[in-house]
């Protein structure tokens, strides 16, 4: 375990260039400016994105139908008596 | 000395009868989430195309025409609000008049696909084919698979409404009906963000 703790700290203290490299199309091929590696940037944030969109509109969808189906309990009402003394009470319910 | 009254009894609810999303529409929803996807990757295979250049066109191709695909746009969108309205009149109980704005959602349906067609054949001529470049491949890969689907969308449709009237369009709701309006408004919304993209950007 702490060999493995160990092992990703220093992985993650490596210089950002060398990780690059661990995709030869990346390390070598397309340069930091180089049109290409931006256009290939964009469509990988792109595709991405788009399950997480995906799932997060399902699921607020499932949600609010749920919601819409299965509206929430009120409390439950006491009619506090006031002014103290009063007998202002509940009213029956005519159901 | 008051006492305190006793809360008021809860209501109770009445019993929900059926699963809170229908089995069709959570199928539908899930089939159509899978579509979106394979998109997403047909729609970030035309960004890595577009992007990496400034000419585009690529010089020597044809420019897509758009104000005829704006038209075409203009038309789908039409038959989407025909088929909201013929679910509208099918869950109120008038068959015949869903039937009529079904038929209307699917000839502009095939308007559509017609248009396309046009089109395409123009596009061709011009020299705009599916393998002769980047361009070319990309233009066909997404707008024709959105064709397909359309073409989908529209035997679904068209089932819907060849269908017995005494089966189709009637509430708790037909299956195929529900299924093709779905479908429909997936393709119709689908192709409210491909024309930007593909013809305006």
């Amino acid at each position: 375990m702490v060999p493995a703790v160990l092992l990703g700290a220093g992985t993650s203290l490596w210089p950002a260039s060398v990780l690059a490299q661990g995709c030869a199309m990346c390390g070598n091929s397309l340069g930091a400016d180089d049109p290409f590696s931006n256009a290939l940037n964009t469509s990988i944030l792109f595709m991405m994105a788009a399950p997480y969109a995906l799932a997060a509109g399902v699921a607020a969808w499932l949600v609010w139908n749920y919601r819409r189906a299965h509206p929430r309990h009120r409390a439950d009402v006491i009619d506090f008596p006031w002014p103290p003394g009063s007998t202002h009470g509940p009213k029956e319910d005519p159901s | 000395m008051t006492s305190v009254a006793p809360a008021m009894p809860r209501r109770s609810l009445p019993p929900v009868s059926g699963p809170v999303v229908p089995n069709l529409r959570l199928a539908m929803v899930v089939l159509v989430t899978a579509e979106l996807m394979l998109f997403a990757g047909l729609v970030g295979m035309y960004l890595t195309f577009r992007l990496q250049t400034a000419d585009w066109p690529p010089p020597g191709q044809p420019r897509l025409p758009v104000g005829l695909t704006a038209f075409n746009t203009a038309v789908l969108a039409l038959s989407g609000i025909a088929l909201a309205a013929a679910r509208r009149a099918g869950a109120a109980g008038d068959t015949p008049l869903a039937a009529r704005r079904l038929g209307w959602a699917l000839g502009l349906g095939l308007s559509f696909l017609g248009v396309q067609g046009i089109e395409w054949t123009r596009l061709v001529r011009h020299g705009l084919t599916l393998g002769a470049n980047a361009y070319g491949g990309a233009f066909y890969l997404v707008i024709g698979c959105h064709a397909l689907h359309v073409l989908v969308g529209t035997l679904l449709l068209g089932v819907a409404a060849l269908r017995p009237r005494r089966e189709r369009l009637s509430p708790p709701g037909d299956g195929v009906f529900e299924a093709g309006a779905i479908y429909w408004y997936f393709v119709v919304g689908l192709w409210l963000l491909l024309f930007p993209l593909v013809y305006l950007y």
